[in-house]
């Protein structure tokens, strides 16, 4: 993977053909985690997302605190609009190619993509050791597939920073 | 000509209270240190919500690494819940607390 600035601003993004169909699959995983409500999604990706921690002790209770969740839910559905486009644009799942991702796009991507790690984190529980490269290395399964796609965004993070 | 007065609106004694609460800076906006958010998305997400400069990013970030949290803010009621709020949306774990508490 290399990322560049493209002369509008935006970011060019060119990905190997398993490097497309692992993003691919990391968005629409996204996709669908965004729509969910927060009560229904996964009880360990809801904290990370909608955690309720030091709510009450601030004295946001009651609808205030429903209120308070509500619009952390609208921003990751507003998150999930860009996902639409961006999926169109990202090249068809195992096929090497570019991404375009806009100027004013650059931020969101971001914080999409450190969600999904999040997300990833939550499902498995994953702590500070578990998240070591060895770890990943050892790890077998479903669990060695979440840290694959939590390593690979890191490092797309870490290049869309930089540039 | 002497100029008409107008009677100052009544402020009752707890009105008043509730005002100055509004607008004293009371609240602290603590950010928590957690295992999965990156170093730089950190620094990253403190200078666009935050207005932080690089140095004092890399600062807070590093209290949060080191210390297990940072106060980011000292900010009134509304300010500080704005915050906390716009962190909790880019994924960080953040708190309010009172100054006095």
């Amino acid at each position: 993977m290399k990322i560049s600035r493209s002369k509008s601003g935006g970011r060019q993004v060119e990905l190997a053909g398993p490097e497309s169909a692992l993003l691919r699959q990391v968005l629409e995983g996204l996709n669908e985690a965004y729509e969910t409500a927060p009560g229904e999604l996964d009880p360990m990706v809801a904290n990370l997302w909608y955690g309720r921690a030091g709510l009450k002790e601030a004295g946001i209770r009651g609808e205030e605190a429903i209120h308070w969740i509500e619009g952390l839910h609208e921003v990751r559905l507003g998150r999930q609009v860009a996902l639409g486009r961006w999926l169109k644009s990202l090249p068809k799942a195992g096929h090497a190619g570019a991404w375009n991702i806009a100027e004013e796009d650059v931020e969101t991507l971001v914080a999409s993509l450190n969600d999904h790690r999040l997300r990833r984190a939550g499902e498995f529980d994953l702590g500070e050791g578990d998240l070591e490269v060895k770890a990943m290395e050892k790890s077998r399964g479903d669990k060695r597939v979440a840290l694959v796609e939590i390593h690979f965004l890191a490092w797309m993070i870490e290049l869309l920073l930089q540039e | 000509m002497q100029a008409a007065t107008t009677p100052p609106p009544e402020v009752l004694p707890g009105q008043e209270t509730d005002l100055s609460e509004a607008f004293a800076k009371g609240w602290r906006v603590v950010v928590w240190n957690d295992p999965v958010n990156l170093m730089s998305y950190v620094v990253f997400v403190f200078m666009r919500v935050l207005g932080f400069n690089e140095t004092q990013a890399q600062k807070h970030m590093l209290e949060v690494h080191e210390q297990g949290k940072s106060v980011v803010a000292v900010e009134t009621r509304e300010k500080a819940e704005f915050y906390c709020h716009r962190l909790q949306e880019f994924g960080l774990k953040s708190t309010l607390e009172a100054t006095a508490a």
